[in-house]
């Protein structure tokens, strides 16, 4: 009886597991799948499971074109560089924030973090405005300024938690042998806390990477159009060009897979950062 | 216990404090403060005041056409089901596949690891991919559907259907937040509650009930704002699932304030239907908070 009712529980939990992971993977299989089909596959009704045989010609044809090659730099050097920014000055401030409270600091912590909830067409007129007079739209270092705010928002809150941690006998140590606090950030706390640190970075990046909104607004031309709106751009009023399309979308998602994967152990531990008391 | 290491600390540490956190807030006035004060006058300009580069204040007005447009008030009441659909679908799944999880059976953290693929994939990429599933005749999900004999909608000339496919493409993508969220959580529950509920006879669901909600209630909150918000302020998968058709009928918050500042130039219009939003989204954070503060008191 009871071994009965343990092939029945394992059953239902297995059921309940595969159910999900299928609803999980499907789609990302789907749109690899149908990446790697001839046009005459991809459009085969009822649709063709594998694609026989393997054609690589979306890829060839996405990467032949200067045009994705260009927007995949414009992209890299945007995500880049406001995450290296956003990190730079997030760093110290968390730790400022998590171990040197002054009068009002926690309010401003508050403050900096509930950016997060901001609808971002709140953000999406002024900014585009205030661009425009800048006479910076359509420019990389538009995007890097605006991407900068959202992602200090989400790295400030997620390191100040295990900066709060870092044990006090510790800093005090090197006080004694005479380090500063800034040099202390640098030499001691910075060392210990790397995983962290890099589950921050890495949460920074895919913020600025998948980011279409703002790049949809504030880009128009090869100089400075980041991926998600160039991928966007495959949906024509005509027809939708989903062999190119879906070539794209993967070569645009592995780099941030391979990104996320480094920092995968402190993953769950970014996303919980706050969620989970003790 | 803050207090007492405040007093601790000496003026230099205070003072590093604020060197330290100046250039994040120098940074957030900047980039965040600034805009949103200068779009909050715009609010209350004349739409031509973005071109003439001078505020022409003309008081609530913009606020007034905001609310009394019929395409405000179906973006907002649109938003609002969109954001219970998929939090409660996203809470549910979550929980049922993290107990799941939670019992470790052989296998659990491979699966643990597939979940987290969404998290990685960008939610504009997460709408393409949903709408070439659910494409009319080459759709894979129809012609799924149709092994098992069910006729599948034609999902985006139907208003119940086009709102289906934004909430699961919108599931898709956040319920791995939930899911990891919600197992690390159980996983921090100390066992001794358990073994005192099965003493006391508890089964399985008054276990659940009486035992692991409670527990997990300032989690489930944590959980609740962020998706709040974040469901709140969907853009991208609207964008490219719908573009809020057929019709209106999936035109969202965000949608609807994009096309009045962006294809119809109303941007006093969409300044002012941006602040609406902002204070619908900070009243349910903020109730959502004050019962999270209510629930740490509960817990310690």
């Amino acid at each position: 009886m009871k071994g009965y009712k343990k092939v029945i529980g394992y059953f239902i939990k297995y059921f309940v597991l595969f159910l999900t992971s299928i609803f999980v993977l499907f789609p990302f299989l789907w749109t690899l799948i149908t990446s790697l089909k001839p046009e005459v596959q991809i459009f085969a009704i009822p649709p063709i499971w594998l694609p026989d045989p393997v054609s690589f010609k979306n890829y060839i044809d996405a990467f032949s074109s200067g045009d994705f090659v260009q927007r995949f730099g414009n992209s890299v050097i945007i995500a880049l560089g406001s995450t290296l920014l956003s990190m730079l000055i997030g760093i110290p401030a968390s730790y400022g924030f998590a171990r040197y409270p002054y009068k009002g600091s926690k309010t401003v912590f508050l403050l900096i973090t509930a950016v997060r909830m901001l609808p971002v067409v709140v953000l999406g007129i002024p900014m585009y405005l205030m661009m425009r007079n800048l006479g910076l739209l359509d420019t990389k270092l538009a995007l890097i300024i605006i991407y900068i705010p959202l992602q200090l928002t989400l790295n400030i809150w997620m390191m100040y938690g295990n900066f709060k941690k870092v044990p006090g006998e510790l800093i005090q140590a090197s006080y004694i042998d005479g380090l500063g606090p800034l040099s202390t950030l640098v030499r001691i706390v910075v060392p210990i806390t790397v995983p962290m640190i890099a589950v921050a970075t890495v949460f920074s990046f895919l913020a600025s990477w998948n980011e279409f909104f703002f790049a949809m607004l504030t880009t128009s031309s090869a100089r400075s159009m980041t991926l998600p709106v160039y991928i966007a751009g495959n949906i024509t009023s005509q027809r939708i060009f989903w062999g190119r399309m879906t070539a794209m979308g993967i070569a645009f998602a592995i780099p941030a897979i391979l990104f996320t994967l480094i920092a995968q152990k402190g993953l769950v531990r970014g996303l919980t950062a706050g969620a989970v008391k003790g | 216990m803050l207090s007492k290491t405040a007093t601790k600390l000496g003026s230099r540490e205070k003072r590093s404090g604020i060197l330290m956190t100046l250039p994040a807030i120098l940074v957030m006035i900047a980039t965040v403060l600034y805009p949103i004060g200068w779009s909050l006058l715009l609010s209350f300009s004349d739409s031509a005041s973005v071109f003439s580069g001078k505020f022409d204040f003309i008081g609530f007005d913009n606020y007034i056409k905001a609310i009394q447009s019929s395409d405000f008030q179906n973006a907002l009441v649109n938003t609002l089901k969109f954001v219970a659909c998929t939090i409660v679908l996203e809470i549910i799944v979550g929980f049922i596949v993290s107990l799941t999880l939670n019992s470790q059976p052989p296998g659990h953290k491979v699966f643990k690891l597939l979940y987290t693929l969404p998290l990685m994939i960008a939610p504009l990429v997460s709408g393409l991919q949903w709408r070439w599933m659910l494409t009319d005749q080459y759709g894979v999900v129809n012609n799924i559907l149709s092994i098992f004999g069910v006729k599948g909608p034609t999902w985006f000339a139907n208003p119940t259907s086009a709102f289906a496919a934004i909430i699961l493409a919108n599931v898709w993508l956040a319920v791995p937040f939930c899911i990891l969220v919600l197992v690390s959580a159980l996983l921090s529950l100390p066992e001794t509650l358990y073994e005192a509920g099965r003493l006391d006879g508890a089964n399985l669901i008054q276990e659940f009930w009486y035992i692991t909600l409670p527990q997990l209630k300032y989690t489930i909150l944590t959980i609740l704002v962020i998706r709040l918000a974040d469901a709140f302020r969907v853009f991208d998968i609207v964008y490219v699932l719908t573009s809020g058709g057929p019709g209106n009928s999936t035109e969202v918050a965000s949608t609807y304030i994009y096309t009045t500042s962006f294809t119809r130039l109303h941007f006093g219009v969409g300044a002012a239907a941006s602040f609406m939003s902002l204070i619908i989204v900070g009243i349910a954070c903020f109730t959502l908070f004050k019962l999270m503060g209510d629930s740490e008191e509960d817990v310690m």
